[in-house]
């Protein structure tokens, strides 16, 4: 399926998910919500009938809060039925506000932050090991770059060269409170991380032609691809509010953003 | 013990696939293990919580991955690694700890791994051992071997003496009797069985004889209703080299949750807060615990002549 097509459809269940279950992080789904349509496009092979395989290319969604959009991308894809994501918060249902990894599509159950990058350094390096192709992709939020295994799991990825590594950080500037910048400063980032002997791109987050680009390029180490997004990109209201974090859309805000969402346009 | 694991992991790496990973950890180990199987040995650095986590991602490919590190390093510091990259997603990881109790006294409270049982038997899927000597050891090991569970090793230090005698078909799924009395039971977890044993000599010095039972699992617990004496009188001690809470008196009383038992009958011996500061050998800590043989054989006779 192309990217664009996914990202339309996956914007309009994540904005239904969050407004029917009251759940939060809506601002993070729609951040990152390009750069998971990319990776579960036809362009990088992600299958329910091949995604446990040892070759194909892995996912690992660290910012776990954005699972909507994950979800969202799974079902549209069919890895299990789409009506299931009516459930998604829901009391009893096996759709949650953070991954579970009992939910077919999903690698690692993520939500207490920093936790994906070194599961998936143990997945690339057991690839390494063993000859196996395929591409370990880790989405991070930005904020999550502030817990200590980032920074153990960096140097461990440079000393083992592991060049079928590739973290993606959603890089909206903005943390549970405030900007990540008066948080816990992360600038200079992409010096830190050559300094840590990776690969650094700077791209548009939001332009799907960049990502798959970037993407799909050969690595001769791991790699960070810092992707500059807005959070609660596509509704105006939305954009770039710490609030968007953590409310759900009410039925007035829910209408204003689907009229919203059918007008946008993708890269 | 852990020379024990290093030849054991040295002989059955290639069998079972696995990997061992050290957090910088095991000087005079694994030297064999590196020279036989290099390409099988990571040291992923003094990082214990991105260790557990990578160590996770890896076991997805290769069968069990072995984690070392010592007594907190590979609990507390990763417990929650522990608990939901390991536990929770259900992999073939086991995190072996060397350094139980007070086996690094001396190097002062951060090295005192004395809480770190509490802490995991609270969390599902892990199946916790405890061995007492290398006898225990080898029926666990042969148990983790045909598992495909999660499992936490916890360990001396080494050099810990022999007590069972040679038979290494111990059966591990219910408490291993050392002794069988008349005079009540002492039950015990890990290698404070030395000093258990050695208590054992002092009473029956005196006429004493207790059954004696070692606990090599700790979770899932035990049932031990069926080797209590449910309504009846006798005498029990649990000693163990661990805070008081949590634990294996811990998981004796909620077995016999529903049962007919007198507390009264209970007592136990384990690390009090109050000498948390203290340092020193592991012989002079039990002592000053009162988790030595000679603080143990105190207070059963104490026990006994209460009641």
């Amino acid at each position: 399926m192309d990217s664009r097509i996914l990202a339309s459809e996956i914007r309009k269940l994540v904005l239904k998910m969050t407004h029917h279950s009251g759940a939060s992080h809506i601002g993070s789904c729609f951040s990152v919500l390009d750069i998971v349509s990319v990776l579960y496009s036809s362009n990088f092979d992600i299958y329910l009938e091949n995604w446990k395989d040892n070759k194909s290319n892995r996912v690992i969604l660290s910012k776990g809060h954005a699972i909507a959009a994950l979800y969202a991308a799974l079902a549209t894809k069919g890895f299990f039925p789409i009506g299931q994501l009516d459930n998604y918060c829901k009391n009893g249902s096996m759709l949650g506000g953070h991954p579970n990894h009992l939910v077919p599509g999903v690698e690692l159950s993520t939500g207490s932050l920093g936790h994906g990058l070194p599961y998936a350094t143990g997945i690339a390096l057991a690839k390494k090991k063993l000859g196996y192709g395929g591409q370990v992709f880790v989405i991070m939020s930005d904020g999550e770059l502030d817990e200590g295994t980032t920074w153990e799991s960096a140097l461990f990825a440079q000393h083992n060269n592991l060049c079928n590594l590739t973290v993606i950080v959603d890089r909206n500037f903005l943390q549970s409170l405030e900007s990540t910048e008066s948080t816990l400063s992360l600038e200079p980032l992409d010096e830190k991380f050559r300094s840590f002997n990776w690969e650094v791109e700077t791209i548009d987050g939001h332009d799907h032609i960049k990502l798959i680009n970037v993407l799909s390029k050969t690595q001769l180490k791991p790699k960070l691809i810092i992707a500059e997004t807005i959070k609660g990109k596509g509704v105006s209201f939305m954009e770039n509010e710490v609030k968007w974090h953590y409310k759900s859309p009410n039925q007035e805000e829910f209408e204003k953003a689907v009229k919203e969402i059918e007008n946008m346009d993708t890269l | 013990m852990r020379s024990a694991f290093a030849k054991w992991i040295t002989k059955e790496a290639i069998e079972m696939n696995s990997i061992l990973v050290t957090g910088d950890l095991g000087f005079g180990v694994f030297e064999e293990f590196r020279k036989v199987h290099s390409g099988r040995f990571i040291n992923a650095g003094v990082a214990e919580q991105s260790m557990v986590g990578m160590a996770s991602g890896l076991s997805t490919l290769f069968g069990r991955v072995f984690v070392y590190s010592i007594g907190n390093f590979a609990s507390l510091r990763c417990l929650e690694q522990i608990r939901n990259d390991v536990a929770y997603m259900n992999l073939p990881v086991t995190i072996v700890s060397v350094g139980s109790g007070f086996s690094y006294g001396s190097q002062g409270y951060t090295h005192h791994a004395i809480e770190d049982i509490s802490a995991l038997r609270a969390i599902p899927n892990l199946i916790l051992y405890a061995p007492a000597d290398i006898i225990e050891l080898h029926s666990v090991l042969t148990e983790i071997r045909q598992s495909d569970s999660p499992s936490f090793l916890r360990l001396g230090r080494g050099g810990e003496p022999k007590i069972h005698e040679m038979n290494y078909d111990l059966d591990i799924a219910s408490p291993s009797a050392l002794a069988s009395g008349k005079d009540g039971c002492i039950f015990f977890s890990g290698p404070i069985g030395f000093e258990v044993m050695s208590a054992q000599q002092i009473l029956a010095g005196e006429g004493i004889f207790p059954s004696i039972y070692s606990c090599p699992r700790l979770s899932p617990s035990y049932n031990f209703s069926d080797l209590i004496n449910v309504g009846g009188s006798s005498a029990i001690l649990v000693v163990e080299e661990h805070v008081r809470s949590g634990a294996l008196m811990s998981s004796i009383l909620e077995s016999l949750i529903g049962h007919d038992v007198n507390l009264a009958n209970f007592c136990h011996l384990a690390v009090d807060n109050g000498a948390i500061h203290e340092l020193g050998d592991q012989g002079y800590l039990r002592k000053l615990h009162k988790i030595d043989s000679t603080g143990i054989a105190k207070e059963f006779k104490s026990l006994l002549d209460k009641r």
